[in-house]
């Protein structure tokens, strides 16, 4: 079975915001969006309360990750897999995973918090002289969230484009499919080879980005 | 052979119920996200789907019936839906077409002059049936504007070809695959539906409506129809198109897609207030509704182009007051593909009122047109394969179908062993 592989697009963050900047797949994960009274941001929320507990964790060791690796570009890869075989022995319980799916989610976080540096990828967005660091932060706010939108419909584009991979749907209550998620930055050594080595297992990826 | 004909005829009737059930839960969605009045009634405080419709899960047991547990995507009630599928359950080869319309009241508009009202019509020959789903109390005098923002199409593209409906092994192992992969497929369509219907426009619009205390000079109603006059060149110049990828099965395809308006987000920009007669012609937003706050997708009006915010054009907005259509961008990339279906042109009866060509304001710039261009028309043909009455012989055997192919039945396929099962997450 072959690995579909998505680069996400790049959203550059401030370090505030990666709570709120979380990159779901839909196959699994049931998105739930809103749009906050404050913020008119989207927020992704799930609705399993196991599955927000687990991405909670992560985004803590991301957090954790970024503040040990400062301005470096930071993935998050999300990877849905099927249990092969079970090889239980006598000194290990081994369990074979075979990855069917992997979302990369690149994000580019900011140390500064009055704005964007830059290097931003962010549109340009034109701020007078005069404006308020309050206006300057809104419309930091605004672009992100038309990044975010464009990465939301990135994701639905590569579900809708890519099925045939999908394995028959093994719980039907919940989270659907088994799942983990890592982290790593640029300044892994792993970084790279962590996405190498996930497809040696898993044969020829088929990337789309 | 009598069973291998059983056993043949189980998967055709097993298709035919998941694509029944799909057109109802494609409506449900579209819908429980466009229908104020459905959401408010409901005591409307927050979006919850529940992926599993157990019963500690869901607020309460009456709300989430059998019929939920379809694709694994429980939804709240939504009346609307419920009323508008009753003809797609007995013939999903008529397309199914859902607008979702922007209603903006009368500048006379009074409240306390309002009581509910609904419409329902069919024609003469019982084929199509409008429903306007503007039953908001709030909103219940007739509409002097509509505009469709969103059209969504749905359609079940049958193959003309006899399909496999053979008693062999090899073709019942084919056809057995086929229910399979085509739940998997739906499931998988129906989670992008429900993401792309919340990341449209017309969604801001429905959120404000239903989680604002103030009153609205404008309401979302929908209609429901299988046959509709498709919309002008100029009309669907100015929409974008997202066209979801078909999911084929041994017997057809299930073709859905939307086109929608990009600039629907100015219209909640209005103040809550009744409008004067004289339409401001820089309506950018009131005070009251904080436009920079709310809105910041929305370009600033002519009078401020160096307004931060709203500098960068947005990937569902343009400049209004240009009179081409917005450039393509990309980033979002709802797909521009050909539409599968064609109609007879046809007279066109969505020309907003005359009155309405006044002014340059945000509002009644939803209800001008671009330059006439020679171009393609969307539309949709009615499927050749049905008659031009319902098939009512067809419903009554698949009433048996439904009856013996409920949901328990069904979702058998997709249970494995528990103990082949892995905890999700688990490293």
């Amino acid at each position: 079975m072959n690995c579909e592989v998505c680069q996400l697009k790049e959203l550059e963050v401030e370090h505030f915001e990666i709570r709120e900047v979380p990159g779901v797949s839909l196959l699994s994960l049931p998105p739930l969006l809103e749009i906050g009274d404050d913020s008119s941001i989207l927020i992704v929320q799930c609705g399993d309360v196991e599955l927000e507990r687990k991405i909670d964790e992560k985004i803590d060791q991301f957090i954790d990750k970024v503040e040990k690796h400062p301005n470096k570009k930071n993935q998050i890869c999300l990877s849905f897999y099927e249990v092969k075989n079970k090889q239980a022995t006598w000194f290990s319980n081994k369990v074979e995973r075979l990855h069917w799916e992997q979302w990369y989610i690149n994000l580019n976080v900011t140390q500064n918090p009055k704005g964007h540096s830059g290097k931003s990828h962010l549109p340009k967005v034109e701020v007078n002289p005069g404006d308020t660091a309050a206006e300057a932060r809104r419309a930091r706010r605004t672009a992100l969230e038309c990044s975010l939108r464009d990465v939301l419909f990135q994701i639905i584009r590569f579900v809708n484009e890519k099925r045939d991979h999908v394995p028959p749907i093994p719980n039907l209550d919940g989270v659907s499919f088994p799942y983990e998620i890592t982290i790593s930055s640029s300044s892994d050594s792993a970084f790279g080879m962590d996405m190498f080595k996930r497809m040696l297992q898993t044969g020829h990826p088929t990337m789309l980005s | 052979m009598a069973s291998s004909h059983g056993n043949t005829h189980s998967e055709p009737a097993k298709m035919e119920q998941i694509i029944t059930e799909f057109f109802a839960k494609s409506l449900h969605i579209i819908l429980e996200s466009r229908s104020p009045y459905v959401s408010s009634r409901n005591n409307y405080s927050g979006e919850q789907v529940l992926f599993s419709p157990s019963p500690s899960s869901s607020p309460s047991s009456s709300s989430f019936k059998p019929r939920d547990k379809w694709f694994n995507l429980a939804l709240r009630d939504c009346p609307a839906a419920l009323e508008n599928i009753d003809f797609w359950r007995q013939s999903n080869l008529e397309p199914m077409i859902v607008d979702v319309i922007l209603m903006q009241r009368p500048n006379d508009w009074d409240p306390s002059s309002f009581s509910p009202k609904r419409g329902l019509a069919r024609n003469s020959s019982g084929k199509e049936r409008y429903y306007y789903g503007s039953d908001n109390d709030e909103c219940g005098c007739e509409a002097k504007n509509e505009k469709i923002i969103e059209r969504w199409v749905l359609q079940y593209e049958s193959k003309k070809s006899g399909g496999n409906v053979g008693g062999s092994s090899g073709s019942k192992r084919l056809s057995s695959t086929s229910s399979h992969a085509l739940y998997k497929k739906s499931i998988l369509l129906l989670r992008s539906l429900y993401a792309t219907v919340r990341l449209l426009p017309a969604y801001k619009l429905f959120r404000d409506l239903i989680s604002s205390a103030q009153i609205r000079l404008y309401n979302l109603g929908h209609r429901v129809s299988s046959f509709v006059e498709p919309f002008t060149h100029r009309e669907e110049a100015d929409m974008q198109r997202f066209v979801f990828t078909p999911v084929d099965t041994s017997c057809g395809r299930l073709c859905l897609s939307v086109l929608y308006r990009s600039s629907v987000l100015d219209v909640s920009s209005e103040p809550s207030t009744p409008i004067s007669p004289q339409i401001i012609p820089e309506y950018v937003g009131s005070p009251m509704a904080e436009p920079l706050k709310r809105f910041p997708s929305v370009p600033v009006s002519q009078s401020s182009p160096s307004s931060s915010p709203f500098g960068r054009r947005h990937s569902w907005s343009y400049d209004l007051y240009r009179a081409s259509p917005p450039s393509v961008n990309p980033s979002p990339s709802p797909t521009y593909s050909e539409s599968h279906a064609s109609l007879s042109k046809q007279r066109s009866h969505r020309l907003p009122p005359a009155g309405l060509h006044q002014t340059s304001s945000t509002v009644d710039k939803l209800f001008s047109f671009s330059k006439d261009e020679p171009g393609k028309m969307l539309g949709v043909k009615p499927s050749t394969n049905s008659s031009p009455s319902k098939s009512f012989s067809r419903s009554s055997s698949r009433l048996s179908f439904q009856d013996d192919y409920d949901d328990s039945e069904f979702s058998g396929p997709f249970i494995v062993d528990e103990d082949d099962m892995v905890d999700p997450g688990s490293r």
